[in-house]
């Protein structure tokens, strides 16, 4: 029987490295981005946090996936506080309770982190928030099963909540406070969590073993 | 008043002439200008204007045009009144709508709610004509609609709801809406017998073949117009209130593409049907049957609502849009539309970084002089001058700059204070550790909370074995660290309970209580908790004690400029140089409404008011006051409010007990102020006099 596809350790380790590159490169666009309408730290917490998740991760005493995505998350924590240290973390945590000991299933990586982070933060979609890109994410992974290319199908529905926050009035975090003026803006923290599913997808290309 | 009131501006060149009496010299020797002045603020006739210039009245009138066409008057359209009508305009270009109604986003005293009514009504009453068939849906805003219609002298109406019934405890359901439409109207009413969600499909496709339902539903094929009001599909919308999603899940699963609903049907960001469990149970007009209306009239306000609002015109499910000027621009904008922003005065926009294409960066963002070093060192090199400057207060805990306890232990057994939240806001929170306040505080990057390693090492310190309890400000960052903070404390096996402060009453309406900011109002919240953990109460009572005392905090803030943080150096945000920004939060965040700059006291009145109004104040009641600088405004601007709330206090015989003035919660280097205020009981101001002794609050009762 076929689960579709599957990452292993050395996989995780990629994605997490390529996330932190995509992250960097996008540091200053997601601190504008941020800057209109929060406190403009935005792209400097989410590429740290990831650096130091990947040293976290790196320096993970146990050979075990669910223990060396906790350390991940612990380093995130310890490194950005803020508002993103504690959702990552926990999102972190979230697909470390779906792993296996030597890998996780993509739809299960992708739904972990989106529970962890929905538990931690209480946002739902529709909050402008990162989760109008996760949830929907998620839902694309598991539905999405054993196609050709689940990550197209993933990335489809984030890049539509990602577009749909333009629409949206923050109801929380401090952009709640902005009522309208945060239409017609793309949220920040939507749009590094699109960030790191597309460095998930870069992965996913690479170790696809049917090609 | 005057009949025509405009404003005569001076200018360098002459105009034509002819032989006439000199004008005074103040008009140099500008006929225009003096013909302008004469007729707009001496309010001569043009015959009067013709016999003292010694011209011809064909003459006045041709000068009068001139000085408009150059310039020289303006005539100004209210700012509100004007910007609302070229909304509408936009509007209804952008989405070739039949008709559009903007009302201005502030109305005096009536609820946004009542005024769209009244609005709603307006635009019913244009479009209506005798024999209409009208059919209306359901909430809040209908019902408005439905009260404020008037009798249109118009024969032969008839009204009809556009669903069956709902539970008889919604004072908003269908079928009220549509009675009392019908009867302001003096119109027929057609009921529709039957519930608007049946409990399964079965039973409703029986009801439909029923003739009775069966001929009243055929109505809705005739209808002339309909009355929409939109829903968004949040938790607490009126969708979810009237029981129509009977489960989260059934929202979450069937609906999951949906942004709006009107009259029970769930529509997608596109306008188009998100069709689901319901449909089969529903008992009403569809979309499709909705789109063949003829007059689609939607009235709906509210920042909430532009998701909603948006897919229904982009669906073309209503044609005619009723709304505020807020939620409009917000449509325009959300749709990628730059609002236009002239106005026939002329004045230069003053709004920065509206449009999205336009990078944030304006003339006037330019770098703020500051006095450091490397910006990303700042917190930790103030906290060490801090340490210097008072150890008698404070010490770091284990060697760390970011954790900071009380330099003398308190007595065991008492209940640990710890408090905590981003730098920038000095003296808040560092200033408030010490004996009869806090024991530890935690300190986070500039407007950032701490991390939860941080907020642990305070609250271990300060567990003399009764507990500990947190006391921090209602932010998402600050929620979530001092939770996890929360949990490692009570896996170690000390008890934590957390007051989350919400006293920022501009940050969310007092239905709301629990959504709102913590500010300056931090302050009370602390005195009166770290009192009751002095007098060594239980952890129970502190935390009933310190919520009590939050619920009794109401704060407001005036902003006149904007902070700049130090790593970026630039401000935030940026005000005209006549404007002010009211409701502004404490991390450079812009406030709720900008308005014109007022004097002194025009400030003290309006957070004043809104102050006395949201903690609905009477004759007799005690408050403690707090004047706070939001950081570069003055004690001398601040003693000049303080005095005129006093004024108004007295005036309405609210007693003030106590009465503090100067910095207790700042943003950093932004221009403003706040006003905070406690009210009191009994027990309130018992633990309010309560010795205490910090770099930021120091009382000594019978010192």
């Amino acid at each position: 029987m076929t689960t579709g596809i599957y990452l292993d350790k050395s996989a995780i380790r990629r994605f997490l490295l390529r996330a932190a590159q995509s992250l960097e490169e996008a540091r200053s666009e997601l601190s504008a981005l941020d800057g209109e309408v929060g406190d403009g730290d935005h792209g400097a917490s989410m590429a740290d946090g990831f650096h130091a998740a990947m040293r976290g991760f790196d320096l993970c005493d146990s050979e075990n996936l669910p223990d060396c995505l906790r350390a991940a998350g612990r380093a995130f924590l310890q490194a950005v506080g803020a508002t993103v240290g504690p959702l990552y973390a926990s999102g972190f945590l979230g697909a470390a309770g779906r792993a296996d000991p030597d890998g996780i299933a993509l739809a299960s990586l992708i739904s972990g982190f989106s529970e962890g982070i929905a538990g931690r933060g209480k946002a739902a979609p529709g909050d402008c928030t990162m989760m109008d890109v996760w949830e929907p994410a998620a839902h694309a992974a598991a539905a999405a099963g054993v196609t050709d290319n689940p990550m197209q199908e993933v990335l489809d529905a984030a890049g539509a909540g990602l577009e749909a926050t333009r629409s949206m009035v923050a109801s929380r975090g401090r952009a709640a406070r902005l009522g309208s003026r945060t239409l017609g803006r793309i949220d920040p923290g939507a749009q590094s969590a699109f960030v790191i599913l597309t460095s998930l997808a870069g992965v996913v290309r690479e170790t696809d073993p049917r090609e | 008043m005057s009949r025509r009131r405009a404003t005569a501006l001076p200018r360098g060149e002459g105009g034509a002439a002819e032989a006439k009496p000199r004008a005074p010299l103040r008009f140099g020797d500008d006929p225009l200008l003096w013909a302008a002045w004469l007729y707009y603020e001496d309010e001569l006739t043009q015959s009067e204007i013709a016999s003292v210039m010694g011209i011809s009245r064909p003459t006045v009138i041709a000068y009068l045009a001139e000085a408009r066409e150059q310039g020289i008057v303006n005539i100004s359209i209210n700012g509100d009144r004007f910007r609302a009508l070229s909304l509408a305009r936009q509007l209804s270009a952008h989405f070739g709508l039949k008709d559009c109604l903007v009302i201005p986003a502030e109305g005096g005293t009536a609820s946004l709610i009542e005024r769209l009514g009244r609005a709603g009504a307006q635009g019913l009453g244009w479009h209506l004509r005798a024999g209409d068939m009208i059919g209306i849906g359901w909430g809040r805003t209908m019902l408005a609609v439905a009260e404020a219609a008037g009798d249109s002298g118009l024969s032969d109406l008839t009204v009809m709801p556009a669903t069956g019934a709902m539970t008889a405890d919604l004072s908003y359901a269908p079928e009220l809406c549509a009675t009392r439409l019908a009867q302001n109207l003096s119109a027929r009413m057609i009921p529709v017998s039957s519930p608007a969600i049946l409990s399964d499909p079965g039973m409703r496709d029986g009801l439909l073949q029923e003739p009775v339902l069966a001929a009243q539903l055929s109505n809705l094929t005739r209808l002339d117009m309909v009355l929409l009001g939109l829903s968004p599909l949040r938790p607490g919308s009126t969708v979810e209130a009237s029981g129509f999603l009977t489960t989260p899940e059934e929202n979450r699963d069937n609906y999951r593409n949906a942004v709006g609903a009107i009259a029970g049907r769930f529509y997608d960001a596109a306008g188009k049907t998100v069709p689901g469990s319901l449909d089969g149970r529903t008992i009403g007009i569809d979309l499709p049957g909705l789109l063949r209306v003829p007059t689609r009239i939607g009235v709906c306000g509210g920042f909430d609502k532009v998701q909603a609002i948006l897919g229904a015109l982009r669906g073309e499910l209503v044609n005619v849009l009723v709304t505020d000027s807020a939620t409009a621009e917000g449509i325009l904008r959300a749709d990628g539309i730059e609002v236009q922003r002239q106005s026939l005065t002329r004045r230069p926009p003053t709004l920065p970084g509206r449009d999205r294409d336009e990078p944030p960066v304006m003339a006037g963002m330019q770098p703020v002089k500051k006095i450091l070093n490397d910006p990303r060192d700042a917190v930790n090199e103030a906290i060490e001058g801090m340490l210097l400057a008072f150890p008698q207060y404070l010490r770091p805990i284990g060697g760390s700059l970011r954790s900071l306890a009380r330099a003398h232990p308190a007595p065991s057994g008492k209940v640990g204070l710890v408090i905590g939240g981003g730098a920038g806001h000095e003296p808040m929170f560092l200033g408030y550790v010490g004996p009869g306040l806090a024991d530890a505080a935690a300190i986070g990057n500039v407007f950032s909370s701490p991390p939860p390693d941080r907020i642990l090492d305070c609250t271990r310190q300060a567990d003399g074995g009764a507990g500990v309890l947190h006391v921090f400000g209602n932010y998402t960052g600050d929620t979530m660290n001092f939770e996890m903070a929360a949990e490692m404390a009570a896996a170690e096996g000390i008890a934590v309970r957390s007051v989350i402060t919400t006293d920022d009453v501009a940050s969310s309406p007092a239905s709301d209580r629990a959504a709102r900011r913590g500010t300056a109002g931090n302050a009370f919240v602390f005195k009166i908790a770290g009192a009751a953990c002095d007098r060594m109460l239980s952890l129970d009572e502190c935390e009933r004690i310190a919520g009590k005392a939050n619920a009794h905090t109401y704060s407001m803030g005036a902003g006149l400029s904007a902070c700049s943080l130090p790593e970026t150096g630039r401000p935030s945000f940026l005000l005209g140089p006549d404007e002010i920004e009211l409701g502004v939060g404490i991390h450079g965040e812009p406030g709720v409404m900008r308005a014109d700059l007022m004097t002194a006291d025009g400030i003290a009145d309006r957070i004043i008011e809104t102050l006395i109004e949201d903690a609905s104040l009477g004759a007799g009641a005690r408050i403690a006051l707090l004047l706070n600088t939001l950081g570069s405004t003055p004690m001398m601007e601040l003693a000049i409010v303080n005095r005129r709330i006093h004024k108004r206090l007295a005036a309405r015989k609210i007693e003030v007990v106590q009465s503090w003035l100067g910095d207790y919660c700042t943003s950093l280097d932004m221009a403003g102020l706040s006003v905070s205020m406690l009210v009191l009981d009994e027990e309130l101001q018992d633990f309010l006099q309560h010795p205490c002794d910090s770099i930021a609050l120091t009382f000594c009762p019978d010192a």
